[in-house]
């Protein structure tokens, strides 16, 4: 039986928990990035072990020598650093150093201990994510990133971080019904691009599903109860876990309200101080990319 | 002719009486040396009509015919268009594109000489006569040597002929005295040091006349007068640059003596060195040396993100400040760098030639660190492109010794820069007869040997 690791950061333990369900012949392992996600995979029985990333931390943080362990590691961590988006870059530079070191430590040690191959990530969108990746790659282990070509609402496996379509895309013979599929696309998007966006095509998704029975899901804990579970995480286990920041959570939380008064604000912002162009003619487009978003973070290298 | 270059270029026409000379002027002062020397067959001023042309040009249909970026020229400049809007940035480019094209079609040169490129006008004038295919001439100077060349590109690469040209016997030893005396130690060979040598071997040292400078208040005077006529539009000329750069002797002191408190209480640097480590001297920003060549690399954080993306290794990135460049960074900067991990500020006093020595690798855009590293047998990277990392891309196998005799028969002993105003074994160097000699003697070998070069 082949060994099936799955890293499970943010909310991803809640649908992956059932994968094992539905693929029998592999033994699960999950790799979880925080506390709540390591609660639901230790409770579900189909996964053969679990760990968890800040089981000690604290301990290995404290007493790891850093010196001898940066020069053993067999790829750039600044390269994997880069991917976080705004949570471990608040810390100064050498405590990043300390916790991406210790997090290569005891990553390091689950690859030891289960052997897996392949290793799935949902998402990198986080430097722990992209450093479980490139343990992976360092260790021969194949991996499988999930990617979705949002236009037309399939999703795919890539063996890279860049989201590359499958390297044996050119073995499979595109048949016709791919062809019609892509034709009757590209008329309906080439005429009116703004009808296939995102919200719309998951609807139709759904609606095309044969069985649409709803697999069981946790309903999240009041905000009381989440904030004093964070406090009890951040002042043991959780203490270097900067994704868990209340300050980020804050931000997220009041985002819905403040963007109305944001783009309103920027509107007169734009008309009196940017005085934007009207009409044009012979011009180049850039149109400027969320910043820090995965999209960007995860690339930057390549560009 | 931009800055003080006519005080000696106004003589090349009499060391090279073969040729016929028209000066292109960047400024009222040049232009006004020029004008009243009659060996200079048409001369040109680039304000003479300029604030009629910027209100009356079509820019829309102009920029669309214009043959070569002009985006890139714009980040030439230094710290002066700059401060323009982008929109009347736009307009001064096209504007002196305009003006220097008219000139071209005036005159019709062969060659273009460019004593320095340093700002949007001379990058613009090269451009333009690479557009024509006229040849341009860049004067080069290799500090280590203290030897003199040109060449065909701003990026001030080492002459298209040097491959045709055997070396002599002389210079593959003149090339190992240097060697051994650089690698013994380095700090001998600075450039003073190396100008003096210069000046004393020229055997003709009789000084050619220079202008008395103005006092204050008649160049003052003067300033404004253009600055509120022809030169309304030069940014190379105002006034808060002039002040800043007078002020620069008084405030260095200082600004060292904070530095160092900042240093001590913010940076927090390494006193000693780690086993192992890169190195990373920080450039002079904003200078020439990466404006014109390596323009994508003006922001230094740019740099050490590549550096740091694309290394092998783990190692700690110990990074150096440049003496020139306390309190002239923005705080957001350390504190930027602060946040990354693996790199690692250094005590301001420790020794740059150590530090080369002992790291694993030393990085730089286009500085002198990388050439130190390569005349000292250590690993390098440059992100930009120099003589040296040309030199390199065509004979991969390249010797420091094959490198410098390379310089010097393709080069000859002599100087040119801004003149300077106090008497000094600079200001002696540059007006020597010998030294316009020597330049007028290389610019026959220069142009004979191209003409080869190019017939081959």
């Amino acid at each position: 039986m082949k060994n099936i690791a799955i890293y499970l950061s943010g909310n991803y333990a809640e649908i992956l928990k059932h994968l094992s369900d539905f693929l029998e012949e592999y033994n699960f392992f999950g790799f979880c990035q925080n506390f709540k996600t390591y609660e639901i995979i230790k409770n579900t029985p189909s996964f053969k072990h679990n760990f968890y990333l800040y089981e000690n931390f604290n301990l290995k943080f404290n007493t790891l020598d850093f010196d001898t362990l940066r020069e053993q590691i067999p790829f750039n961590l600044f390269e994997t650093s880069i991917r976080d988006k705004a949570h471990f870059k608040r810390l100064s530079g050498k405590n990043q150093e300390k916790a991406l070191l210790t997090m290569y430590s005891i990553i390091d040690e689950w690859f030891e201990s289960t052997n897996p191959d392949p290793l799935v990530l949902p998402i990198i969108e986080s430097m722990d994510a992209m450093l479980v990746y490139n343990i992976a790659k360092s260790r021969n282990v194949e991996t499988m990133c999930y990617g979705h070509a949002r236009q037309i609402n399939r999703s795919f496996f890539s063996d890279s971080y860049l989201e590359t379509l499958p390297s044996f895309s050119k073995s499979i013979t595109t048949k016709v019904e791919h062809i019609n599929f892509a034709n009757a696309f590209l008329n309906a998007y080439q005429l009116s691009p703004g009808k296939m966006n995102y919200a719309n095509q998951v609807k139709e998704l759904y609606s095309s599903f044969q069985n649409q029975d709803q697999l069981s899901y946790h309903k999240p804990i009041n905000l009381f109860l989440r904030l004093i579970r964070n406090i009890k995480l951040k002042l043991t286990y959780e203490k270097w876990n900067q994704l868990s920041l209340f300050y980020i959570k804050f931000l997220v939380t009041i985002e819905r309200i403040v963007i109305p008064i944001q783009k309103q604000a920027y509107l007169i912002f734009e008309k009196l101080y940017l005085k934007p162009i009207k009409k044009l003619c012979n011009i180049n487009h850039f149109k400027l990319g969320f910043c820090n978003t995965l999209i960007i973070n995860n690339y930057l290298s390549n560009e | 002719m931009n800055g003080n270059y006519a005080e000696i270029l106004k003589y090349l026409p009499d060391f090279l009486e073969e040729h016929e000379f028209v000066a292109y002027c960047q400024n009222g002062p040049s232009n006004d040396l020029i004008k009243n020397c009659p060996k200079f067959k048409n001369s040109f001023y680039l304000y003479e009509n300029f604030n009629l042309k910027i209100s009356t040009l079509n820019f829309k249909e102009l920029r669309e015919s214009i043959p070569f970026n002009l985006f890139r020229i714009s980040l030439s400049d230094k710290s002066h268009f700059k401060r323009l809007s982008g929109k009347s940035h736009e307009k001064v480019l096209l504007t002196m594109y305009s003006i220097m094209n008219e000139w071209f079609e005036k005159s019709n040169p062969d060659v273009v000489f460019l004593p320095i490129i340093e700002s949007i006008d001379s990058m613009m004038l090269y451009d333009i006569a690479k557009s024509r295919n006229i040849k341009t001439i860049c004067y080069c100077h290799a500090r280590q040597v203290n030897r003199s060349f040109f060449s065909d590109t701003y990026l001030e690469l080492l002459p298209s002929f040097s491959k045709n040209i055997k070396a002599k016997q002389e210079y593959i030893e003149s090339a190992s005295d240097f060697l051994a005396t650089y690698r013994n130690d380095p700090s001998i060979l600075n450039y003073q040091n190396q100008l003096a040598k210069l000046y004393s071997d020229f055997q003709i040292k009789d000084q050619l006349p220079n202008s008395k400078r103005l006092s204050l208040i008649s160049r003052f005077v003067r300033k404004v007068k253009l600055k509120l006529t022809s030169e309304k539009w030069n940014q190379l000329s105002l006034f808060y640059n002039k002040f800043l750069v007078t002020i620069e002797s008084f405030l260095v002191p200082f600004q060292k003596q904070i530095y160092l408190v900042f240093e001590k209480l913010y940076m927090r640097p390494l006193d000693s060195l780690p086993e192992h480590f890169d190195y990373f001297p920080l450039h002079f920003s904003p200078e020439s040396s990466i404006n014109t060549p390596a323009p994508f690399y003006i922001d230094q954080m740019r740099v050490i993100d590549e550096i740091m993306l694309n290394r092998d290794s783990n190692h700690i990135l110990i990074v150096k400040e440049h003496p020139a460049m306390y309190l002239k960074r923005n705080f957001a900067f350390y504190k930027e760098l602060k946040r990354k991990p693996f790199i690692r500020f250094i005590n301001k006093e420790f020794n740059s030639i150590e530090l080369i020595k002992k790291a694993n690798e030393t990085f730089s855009v286009t500085g002198t660190a990388c050439m130190e590293a390569f005349l000292l047998n250590k690993k390098w990277k440059m992100l930009g492109s120099n003589f040296l990392s040309e030199f390199l891309k065509e004979n991969p196998e390249g010797s420091p010794l094959d490198f410098i005799s390379t310089i010097f028969k393709v080069s000859a002993e002599f100087v040119l820069y801004t003149p300077p105003f106090k008497d000094s074994v600079n200001k002696r160097a540059l007006f020597a007869r010998q030294n316009l000699i020597n330049m007028s003697n290389y610019f026959r070998f220069y142009l004979k040997n191209i003409e080869n070069n190019n017939s081959n």
